[in-house]
């Protein structure tokens, strides 16, 4: 309570200094345009040294300062621009506009923001929370595949459930409460492959924000954390071009002005080769994957700007026409942007998303298909209401379909039934506003996002007696599915269970002094959408429910608190943050439970609940020829699941257990070495604690099976879990007089060949008929090199 | 499904098996018990089967098989004592083979009392037998066995090939995807001519299908792998009647069993 009454207290005296304004002083505002597609940056540092006094642009690019009459000189900055200077005079309002130009000598341009939350604060924590895209280009990785998402893992709370795992767990959470969206279109499976790569093609994608706390009132609807990844926009003046050949996958992509100077256009695309990992079986098949990156851009006048961006990719597994698999994400996002003014600015999008999963087994003649789509409507302002203080306000809604499975015959004579699983609707609205204030020492960003989320009618709703559609077995002490007593119908446009809840954020950054920064955040957020996944690495194939009458949304509280500091003139800086996450009505299955084309689903399932907590480390060397980072985190991820009455054991007897993901300890070590212009090295190394799984304890025979018998869920470790890469890049000289860039990437990873165990599997060796721990390792060491190139 | 996807995925990656010392934690044996009845298409008798074994640390070689049991078996009013087989360790007898009807196992063994109660589930023929090239990999010849499956009520099976080279290899299945249709159970191995394979068909009861399909999920290749759901100890019907706690694992089931014999061509 305490706590409480302080917190207001920093409100009320936040408010009341914007109303003390300093006398004789003018402001200085403008916008900050990129020099290629004309367009607004946002968040670019604004910083005036004589006074060190800076400020960040908002979403239109626009920046303002008060400062007393002098001469300044303003130094702008941007990740992946070259950095501009400007003298200016100040002794009336002045207003400027200042146009960045990217920086050339680098090929790609991602840029990956850590916790955007924490950014404003000048440049402490502005080196502090951003990986630039030179660094994940030259991050070391499995056959020289660059991945955005697999770079994020490098980072302090981010893991995930080993090699070949496509989803990632932050801050202990699991790996479908991350908020994945790419131009604002929400992804409900974000990789190839398996999980060994993910969708994003690195050239495309422009930004990359990890949001681990302090998530912004406009992001809601996942539990853990938001990946906010923004596709390139082209080029407005000229053509453009550039790609790359690699072991796995070819990338192209070309931009440039439909009308010059108004529109323009870009188109992405990245395959991999057919036959990829086949090919040593001697059949006609094939394994690959692809995927597809446009985006057109209209500055229709000074106020208005139109861009649709879309996004479509494949994974495609055919083996001899008999079994075939095709699964994939789809997204298309309208989006208006509109300036009222220079301090008002809004945005609309209308955005459709649709991710497919479907198989064929024409063996035994059967087909299946299933997936999620969703129509979106977001409208947002940004409103500038003074120097100090920014409002976000908006609206959002979401209309979700999901088809949780569609079964029928192969081929004529299959004796498969045509079966369709019911399908399930949901809509999720929301209405939220954030304040943002800068004062003199604090930053502060407070929201509230309330949601409404809204269960539609289906075909088949079932009833069960007592309303209880999972029996306990007292005599046998086993979950089972209670029979359906009768089933009933509701249609899609009637509301059968609604929930409404009301989300607040808040988070603070104190600066001690110049090279110190203090920060504390809280964030309450409810997931809707539930991955339905019994095993630790989510497949393509799990299906996502909505929350109802038998799945409660997912409530989750984080509260975080950080330190901040650089040393030696920012050359060093440190940044350590702790957290607690609770997450209340996370289900987990019953033993045995069979997920797969289930239209019961909550025959199978048991509430519980799940918390995390840790403590998270970033050292970082920020120039020189030698930069780097070392990240560290100390942690603990696990849940429960009581038996809903004292004679039930739930699972693990009602005690808490860890959770598939939980890493005690998660060291990444990563350098970056500058030797010449021609040649520079990199290294990464990490280390992490094996993730949790269930090991035998004894063995029995029974229908002449060798059967282990297991202990309780996730009380065993894997070994623990280490690879260190490395990576050259070759930039020719001849690239300085010519128009064409080109580099070479040669790495190697795991290079002390380090069998980390994907899983160990116990069973009994048919030649011997002994029992046996057999380990499966994915990644040996892989050499590769890969070709870049740009014009 | 999920089975084949760790085909793909194991094909997929690059990756390399091979075989590791984990040490193990131990706990308290457990008994084990193994009752099956077998009725053979519509004969009037059928054999049933007892083995009592308990469980041994992962590593152990052998396990022993206990024959200091009493077996008995209720059926209505009449009660059967199953007597010592002279070298399996089994205890077996004839009994008749009655549907719709309690079949009540009790067990004495180290002054513990086990019971388990079951019923008897009819099965179907097996319709045909085609031999095929194995789609996926054309080294394998599949063996489909064709059965109807009757329509308007919910059945489940157990699947049984037997081969003197392979060995044998079993699976379970319910009728939700092909209910009153003709369908095929395969097995796929690198059979030559003249290769003599027996399958069987049996019916078995949900609850087994259920036991079943957890239990064989988490032995052989399938258990551990990255997609696979986390494996826990599986309980069975078998019940403790002085001490619950202290259940036994295995099972009690009565199955009716069609079955032939199929000669590779």
């Amino acid at each position: 309570m305490l706590k409480n009454k302080y917190i207001l207290l920093i409100f009320l005296i936040s408010i009341f200094s914007l109303s003390i304004s300093a006398q004789n002083t003018f402001k200085v505002d403008g916008y900050i345009i990129d020099d290629n597609s004309q367009l607004p940056i946002t968040d670019a540092n604004i910083y005036i040294e004589e006074i060190n006094k800076g400020t960040t642009t908002n979403e239109n690019g626009y920046f303002s300062l008060q400062v007393p009459e002098g001469t300044y000189s303003l130094l702008i900055t941007y990740i992946g621009y070259k950095e501009e200077k400007k003298e200016i005079l100040v002794n009336k309002n002045y207003s400027l506009s200042i146009t960045l130009s990217s920086d050339t000598e680098n090929l790609e341009e991602v840029i990956l923001k850590q916790n955007k939350s924490a950014k404003s604060k000048r440049e402490l924590t502005m080196s502090l929370n951003k990986l630039d895209a030179e660094t994940i280009n030259k991050i070391p990785t499995v056959l020289g595949e660059k991945d955005v998402i697999k770079s994020l893992l490098l980072l302090p709370g981010v893991t995930n459930s080993g090699e070949g795992s496509g989803s990632i767990n932050v801050r202990g959470g699991a790996g479908d409460q991350n908020l994945v969206l790419l131009d604002d279109a929400i992804l409900f499976n974000e990789s190839h492959l398996f999980g060994f790569f993910s969708v994003f093609n690195p050239d495309a994608v422009s930004s990359l924000e990890l949001y681990k706390g302090g998530i912004p009132s406009n992001f809601g609807g996942r539990a853990s954390s938001v990946i906010d990844i923004s596709q390139k926009t082209g080029n407005i003046n000229e053509f453009k071009a550039n790609g790359g050949i690699g072991v796995v996958s070819s990338r192209l992509l070309l931009e440039g002005p439909i009308a010059n100077g108004k529109s323009s256009f870009l188109v992405a695309g990245r395959t991999s080769y057919a036959h990829l990992f086949l090919k040593l079986i001697d059949n006609p098949n094939s394994a690959y994957f692809y995927d597809l990156n446009t985006k057109l851009n209209f500055l229709i006048n000074e106020n208005n700007t139109l861009s649709v961006s879309g996004y479509f990719g494949r994974d495609v597994f055919n083996i001899n026409e008999t079994f075939k698999n095709t699964f994939g994400n789809a997204l298309l996002n309208v989006d208006w942007n509109h300036q009222f003014s220079s301090t008002l600015n809004s945005d609309l999008s209308l955005i459709y998303s649709d991710y497919y999963f479907g198989l064929t087994l024409d063996f035994i003649g059967f087909n299946w298909n299933s997936g999620i789509d969703n129509f979106n409507l977001k409208y947002q302002l940004n409103h500038q209401i003074s120097d100090h203080t920014s409002l976000n306000y908006g609206l959002q809604s979401i209309y979700y379909q999901i088809n949780p499975g569609y079964i029928e015959p192969s081929r004529e004579n299959s004796g498969i039934e045509q079966d369709q699983l019911t399908k399930k609707y949901a809509v999720e609205n929301s209405l939220f506003i954030q304040a943002n204030q800068s004062l003199e020492k604090f930053q502060i960003n407070y929201g509230l996002r309330l949601n409404q989320f809204l269960r539609l009618g289906q075909s088949e709703i079932n009833r069960y007696e007592n309303n209880n559609p999972l029996l306990f077995n007292e005599q046998f002490q086993i979950y089972e599915s209670a029979p359906i007593s009768s089933t009933y119908s509701a249609s899609k446009n009637e509301v059968i269970e609604s929930f409404i809840n009301l989300e607040p954020r808040f988070s603070i950054s104190y600066e001690l002094n110049e090279n110190e920064l203090v920060k504390f955040n809280y964030q309450n957020i409810n997931q809707y959408m539930h991955l339905l996944s019994n095993s630790d690495a989510p497949t393509p194939l799990d299906i996502w429910t909505p929350s109802g009458k038998y799945i409660q949304p997912q409530r989750a509280n984080q509260v975080s608190l950080g330190y901040a500091k650089s040393y030696a003139n920012n050359a060093f800086t440190l940044e350590t943050e702790t957290f607690f996450k609770t997450i209340k009505n996370r289900i987990d299955y019953v033993d045995g439970a069979e997920l797969i084309a289930n239209d019961a689903i909550e025959q199978v399932i048991l509430n519980g609940e799940s918390r995390a907590y840790g403590l998270e480390l970033l050292f970082r060397k920020n120039n020189g020829k030698f930069t780097g980072w070392l990240a560290y985190t100390l942690s603990k991820s696990e849940q429960r699941t009581p038996g809903r009455t004292p004679n039930e054991p739930g699972i693990n007897n009602g005690n808490w257990y860890n959770t598939g993901w939980d890493k005690t300890h998660d060291i990444s070590l990563v350098g970056s070495y500058d030797y010449s212009d021609k040649w520079s090295f990199n290294a990464s190394f990490v280390y992490q604690t094996g993730r949790p799984t269930t090991y035998p304890l004894s063995y029995y025979q029974f229908q002449g099976f060798n059967v282990p018998n297991y202990g309780e869920r996730n009380s065993n470790r894997l070994p623990a879990f280490h690879h260190l890469d490395i990576s050259a890049t070759l930039t020719p000289k001849k690239n300085k007089n010519r128009k064409l860039k080109t580099e070479w990437v040669f790495s190697i990873y795991n290079i002390y060949n380090r069998k980390n165990a994907a899983s160990i599997n116990f069973s009994k060796n048919e030649d011997t008929g002994r029992n046996e721990a057999t380990r499966l390792a994915i990644f040996g060491i892989i050499p590769s090199i890969s070709y870049n190139f740009k014009f | 499904m999920k089975k084949i996807f760790y085909l793909i995925f194991l094909t997929a990656c690059i990756a390399c098996e091979d075989v590791i010392e984990v040490d193990l934690n131990t706990e308290e044996p457990r008994v084990v018990i193994e009752a099956t009845g077998i009725q053979n298409e519509n004969s009037d008798l059928g054999i049933v089967n007892t083995r009592i074994s308990k469980t041994v640390p992962y590593y152990t070689e052998n396990i022993e098989i206990y024959d200091n049991a009493e077996v008995h078996l209720f059926v209505n009013d009449a009660v059967y004592e199953l007597t010592l087989e002279d070298n399996s360790g089994s205890f077996t007898d004839t009994i008749p083979m009655i549907y719709d009807t309690d079949y009540k196992l009790e067990v004495k063994f180290e002054g513990e009392i086990y019971t388990a109660t079951t019923q008897l589930y009819k099965s179907v023929p097996i319709d045909y037998i085609e031999q095929t090239n194995n789609a996926i990999d054309e080294n394998l010849i599949s063996i489909n066995a064709y059965f109807t499956d009757p329509a308007n009520e919910e059945n489940f099976y157990f699947f049984e090939f037997y081969s003197e080279k392979f060995g044998g290899v079993s699976d379970s299945s319910d009728d939700e995807l092909f209910n009153g249709n003709q369908i095929s159970t395969f097995y796929a191995d690198e059979f030559e001519p003249e290769d003599q394979i027996n399958i069987s068909i049996q019916g078995i009861s949900e609850q087994y299908e259920n036991y079943y399909s957890i239990l064989s999920s988490q032995v052989g290749e399938n258990g551990g792998n990255p997609f696979s759901a986390n494996p826990a100890s599986v309980r069975g019907n078998i019940i403790n009647e002085n001490n619950p706690k202290n259940y036994a694992f295995g099972y009690f089931r009565m199955s009716q069993k069609y079955s032939l014999v199929y000669i590779v061509e």
